[in-house]
């Protein structure tokens, strides 16, 4: 019940204060710098990390990355980061 | 990054995750809020990965839940460093106390040496010093003010015109300037006794040169009293006798004596009827106190000492390790007890007591071999509580002082 009116309260919040999309659509927001780095906010889980694939589970959806050489810098909830050489990035629904 | 902060202080390991995808492990960390980075695949069932030494048990908790197999490839940063050293105890101990051990002798007075003076004086001075503390052996901050120490041991020491006390490390060096004696010269050179006040002579003690004044003659400041030329009078015999050579009898020495004279000194002293001062009673109590930036930690003697009045003296002396100064420094409280007199006098005492006083101040201005005769008081009024006297001193005391005879070639 408090979830539900906080969620309520949040879109309103969000389209008073023209709040950007990924926070309350929870969309995933994917920042990548060149080839190198990739940074991914608001997943929902790995799903497969080798060395040249990566594949993130999203709110619905799924994200995969190819490339070679990844290296999880750093694996957060909601946040991962990725270096290596990148690719290729894909939505999956 | 706030996880990545700090790492070594924490320490952190690697791991090798074994077991059908590890990802699902990855997972699982995730959701128990366990940070984890720098993640590679190694094979089809293997990943490396690092994470805080204080996620371990947690982990292993996951670990078995999920069934995988862990490997500690390696550990790093300072628990296991001490974790280690653990093993190693004789090693710490010993590097610990040598340390300790740097420390206590770069804070120890080793040397103490005296440069510049004869062998006698040097003598001296180290027994001053040692009366003040400054000898091999002791703690650098349980000594005294240098300042001090150096201006009390110059007055002390007649023969000593100056000492600086420098400190070099744990090396004390002492210089020393000995007061040049009397030149020899000077004692053959020719000179007049002359007075230096006015007075009424009492008594004459003449070694050599001839005496120009009496006993009981009032002379006046400058006069001569014993003169250097020696055969002087002669000149009048010296019409009788032309025979004579004018030159042969005169002659000029070192007049040297001593003559005392009766001098007079008036003095104005103000002694009020009511007073009150401040005297230490004697009792004392040393606190010492490890002082870094503000924060001060007591070491000896923590208890304040319950003193109604008190006079508090600070002394602050900067630790050493080798040559480098410690931020920590050694803080030395002395607490005096004091006490307040107050009182009243009589004017009758008043009298006296300024009496005393104004002895007490002359004698600081005439010669140690004077002395003070008579006292009469000129004139005694009373204003505002207080006594002002008008005093006058008769004063026994050498009044003969040298003067060179200018030979003037």
């Amino acid at each position: 019940m408090i979830n539900k009116w906080r969620r309520q309260m949040k879109q309103w919040v969000g389209k008073q204060f023209n709040l950007p999309e990924d926070v309350i659509l929870e969309l995933p927001r994917i920042t990548m710098i060149g080839q190198i780095h990739a940074y991914i906010e608001n997943h929902q889980g790995l799903i497969t990390f080798t060395e040249k694939e990566i594949v993130l589970k999203m709110h619905n959806g799924f994200i995969k990355i190819k490339g070679e050489n990844f290296v999880l810098k750093t694996m957060l909830k909601e946040e991962i980061i990725v270096e290596g050489k990148i690719f290729d990035v894909q939505y999956i629904d | 990054m706030k996880f990545k902060q700090g790492l070594f202080w924490k320490g952190y390991i690697t791991v090798y995750v074994e077991g059908d995808r590890p990802e699902n492990f990855l997972n699982r960390c995730i959701e128990a809020d366990i940070p984890i980075w720098d993640v590679k695949r190694i094979n089809e069932k293997k990943m490396e990965l690092k994470l805080h030494l204080k996620h371990v048990s947690k982990v292993k908790k996951i670990r078995r839940r999920l069934g995988y197999k862990l490997t500690f490839k390696a550990k790093h940063g300072l628990p296991f460093l001490l974790a280690h050293l653990k093993f190693r105890k004789p090693l710490v101990i010993g590097v610990a106390l040598c340390l300790f051990f740097i420390f206590l002798l770069s804070n120890i007075v080793m040397q103490v040496k005296i440069v510049g003076v004869t062998p006698e004086t040097e003598y001296k001075i180290q027994q001053r010093l040692d009366h003040y503390g400054l000898k091999e052996g002791i703690f650098k901050f349980s000594l005294r003010n240098i300042d001090d120490m150096e201006r009390n041991i110059t007055n002390e020491l007649k023969d000593v015109m100056w000492i600086g006390i420098e400190e070099k490390g744990t090396t004390y060096i002492v210089h020393g300037v000995e007061k040049s004696l009397v030149h020899l010269d000077d004692n053959q050179k020719p000179q007049h006794l002359i007075a230096s006040k006015e007075g009424e002579i009492t008594q004459m003690y003449v070694e050599s040169g001839q005496p120009m004044v009496k006993v009981n003659q009032h002379v006046n400041k400058g006069d001569i009293l014993v003169s250097g030329i020696i055969g002087q009078t002669e000149n009048e015999e010296e019409d009788k006798d032309n025979n004579k050579n004018e030159n042969v009898n005169q002659q000029q020495v070192h007049a040297k004596g001593k003559v005392f004279a009766e001098t007079w000194y008036t003095t104005e002293t103000i002694v009020p009827l009511k007073y009150k001062h401040d005297t230490l009673t004697g009792d004392k109590d040393q606190q010492y106190k490890m002082k870094f930036g503000k924060v001060k930690v007591p070491i000896w003697d923590i208890f304040e000492p319950d003193y109604e009045n008190k006079y508090e003296e600070v002394e602050e002396k900067p630790l050493y390790f080798l040559n480098f100064k410690l931020p920590f420094t050694i803080e030395k409280k002395t607490i005096h007890e004091s006490e307040r007199i107050k009182g009243e006098r009589t004017e009758k005492e008043a009298v006296q007591e300024g009496i005393e006083q104004a002895k007490r101040e002359l004698k600081k201005h005439i010669g140690f071999d004077s002395e003070i005769i008579d006292v009469k008081i000129l004139q005694q009024s009373k204003e505002n509580d207080k006594v002002k006297l008008n005093l006058y001193f008769i004063v026994k005391e050498n009044i003969a002082v040298a003067q060179p005879i200018n030979q003037g070639d």
